[in-house]
């Protein structure tokens, strides 16, 4: 039998307010694999406990070029700006202009709770030689009617995350058939919400689209997390972005789990795909 | 801060009607507002209940296509399908692959029994009907139905099936807001929701959206500043996960919309709202 009850949020938070123009916040990336500097998100402290947050990446695209970066959201819960890293790791490649004209850019959807007072901020990486800046935009659900319906977490842990190249760990698709299934590592904790980043470290991609499946198990039996993911990536722009992140989903993760990634391309697959796993835990 | 959930419910099974490199089913409209030919989604009846369905349309072009797409089930797995879920808004999705916009992505909590078929069929605006893909993932198997809200029946606000479209929205010009536009209300209680916004030949604008609940005069807001995305004739919003959309709305609660347009010239605009009610699954 079904649930009587639900939640529903009664306010969000989020860091744009026009329709054309910037819309999120800048964030300066840092070169040569290392993280640059915190930018505070939203410019104040939360008024209200965060229950999930929302985040869109764009605007960091350079035509024709390898771009790949990291993005760690932090939180200081004394509303300082001594950032505490929450979500590790965030995966874009290239992402384009998605505050405008267009969605290519990667969305990220995490559960993940930010008590009252807590200042949101985040910093990125990039091996590209013109790091430049990326912008990002975060929503940020608030005011549950009822929590008892509201699973919440209190870590991310970022599974298969290559912080020295900025990038993820390397898979293949195969050519219109499923490629071999690829270990991203294991988890280090309990863990029952994931999704997952894809980056196509390259600075050209031939097919329009390819998808993803993301699954947890060992080497002879696994069970899908997240089933057909699809990316799309073009050969004019070196990009990559998460079209359908609806797919990330809860699941039971426990502390020794393998994740894995397998890839499916409609045609040659180009080179360097990479994935990261992201796993909610805690309570 | 209230107690939080310390369960949570697993999927560990899901039905799709795509596999790696397609896009579903295609759907071919009827021409001039009136209702095509249904479509068997999956070719077969379903493998297990299911507790919510996702819904994603990509469209073969993105010229002047109001759409308005039907789900049928029929629970007894044959072709004699009942509409539950009306008139969804599905022109100006991308184009297949597109590499500018998302497509239009829906999802609905409602139970829909082992041993259904599930259909779709489609109305458009054209007299020369363009053909659009519709892929379809249903999540099943529950490992804690306890935790589940899930209803029976959606009921679309706003949906003008004699134009394919939905309610007439003015967007504010140069970051402006326009004004409030009543969408409608639900005739039967509810207690999810999704707003769609359809953009007719849109050109590369981006516009922002506030839904809310309210008289005309006062408002709850539902979701504010929610981004829409246009090019080349096609619009997606910006994508919100299903647990934000969850809210009360009893019969008869005023919904409305109101849109802001960026600084360039604005395109027509329209709206909708699709309502979750009833109690499935028991």
């Amino acid at each position: 039998m079904q649930s009587y009850g639900y939640n529903e949020f009664t306010k969000y938070l989020q860091n744009w307010t026009a329709a054309q123009g910037s819309g999120g916040t800048s964030v300066a990336i840092g070169g040569s694999n290392t993280m640059g500097s915190w930018v505070d998100l939203f410019g104040a402290t939360l008024d209200e406990d965060g229950y999930g947050i929302h985040i869109k990446v764009q605007n960091s695209h350079t035509s024709g070029s390898n771009r790949p970066i990291l993005i760690d959201i932090g939180m200081d819960t004394a509303g300082g700006t001594s950032y505490t890293v929450l979500i590790p790791y965030l995966g874009v490649a290239g992402p384009l202009d998605g505050g405008g004209t267009s969605w290519r850019s990667a969305m990220y959807y995490l559960p993940v709770f930010m008590p009252e007072g807590s200042r949101i901020a985040a910093r990125a990486q990039t091996s590209y030689g013109t790091p430049g800046t990326t912008q990002i935009r975060a929503r940020i659900a608030m005011g549950p009617t009822n929590p008892q319906f509201v699973r919440c977490g209190t870590y991310v842990d970022a599974i298969g995350a290559d912080a020295l190249n900025s990038v993820g760990t390397e898979y293949t698709p195969g050519n219109n058939t499923d490629g071999s299934w690829t270990s991203l590592g294991t988890a280090s904790r309990e863990a029952w919400f994931a999704t997952m980043g894809l980056i196509n470290a390259s600075s050209s991609a031939t097919n329009n689209f390819f998808v993803t499946d993301l699954a947890v198990g060992d080497a002879t039996a696994k069970q899908l997390l997240m089933e057909r993911l699809q990316c799309g990536h073009s050969s004019q722009i070196a990009t990559v972005w998460n079209q359908y992140p609806e797919q990330a989903q809860h699941c039971v993760i426990h502390d020794g789990d393998e994740l894995f990634v397998r890839g499916n391309e409609p045609g040659t697959p180009d080179s360097n795909y990479t994935a990261i796993a992201y796993l909610v835990g805690g309570q | 801060m209230g107690r939080l959930a310390t369960r949570h419910n697993v999927f560990l099974a899901q039905q799709r009607n795509w596999t790696a490199n397609d896009f579903g089913s295609s759907i071919t409209p009827g021409a001039s507002d009136a209702n095509g030919s249904w479509v068997d989604l999956f070719g077969n009846t379903t493998d297990e209940d299911s507790w919510g369905i996702w819904l994603t349309f990509t469209s073969g072009s993105g010229s002047n296509t109001d759409t308005l797409c039907d789900i049928g089930v029929d629970t007894a797995g044959g072709t004699s399908y009942s509409v539950v879920i009306p008139n969804l808004i599905a022109g100006y999705a991308a184009a297949v692959a597109s590499t500018t916009t998302l497509a239009r992505t829906y999802f609905f909590p409602i139970f829909i029994p082992k041993g259904s078929t599930v259909a779709a069929r489609a109305q458009q605006g054209l007299s020369t009907v363009v053909s659009f893909k519709l892929r379809c993932r249903l999540l099943q198997k529950p490992t804690h139905p306890e935790l589940m809200k899930c209803g029976t029946f959606v009921e679309d606000i706003g949906t003008n099936s004699t134009t394919s479209k939905g309610v007439s929205i003015t967007p504010g010009a140069s970051k402006s807001w326009g004004s409030w536009t009543s969408i409608g209300s639900p005739t039967r209680d509810a207690f999810y929701w999704h707003g769609e916004i359809g953009i007719a030949s849109a050109r590369g604008q981006n516009y922002l959206a506030d839904w809310g609940v309210g008289d005309g005069t006062t408002f709850r807001t539902l979701l504010e500043a929610q981004t829409v995305g246009t090019g080349s004739g096609q619009n997606s919003a910006e994508w919100i996960p299903a647990a934000w959309r969850y809210a009360t709305l009893p019969a008869g609660a005023g919904l409305y919309c109101r849109i802001q347009g960026g600084d360039g010239t604005l395109d027509p605009c329209y709206g909708a709202i699709y309502v979750v009610g009833g109690f499935g699954g028991v």
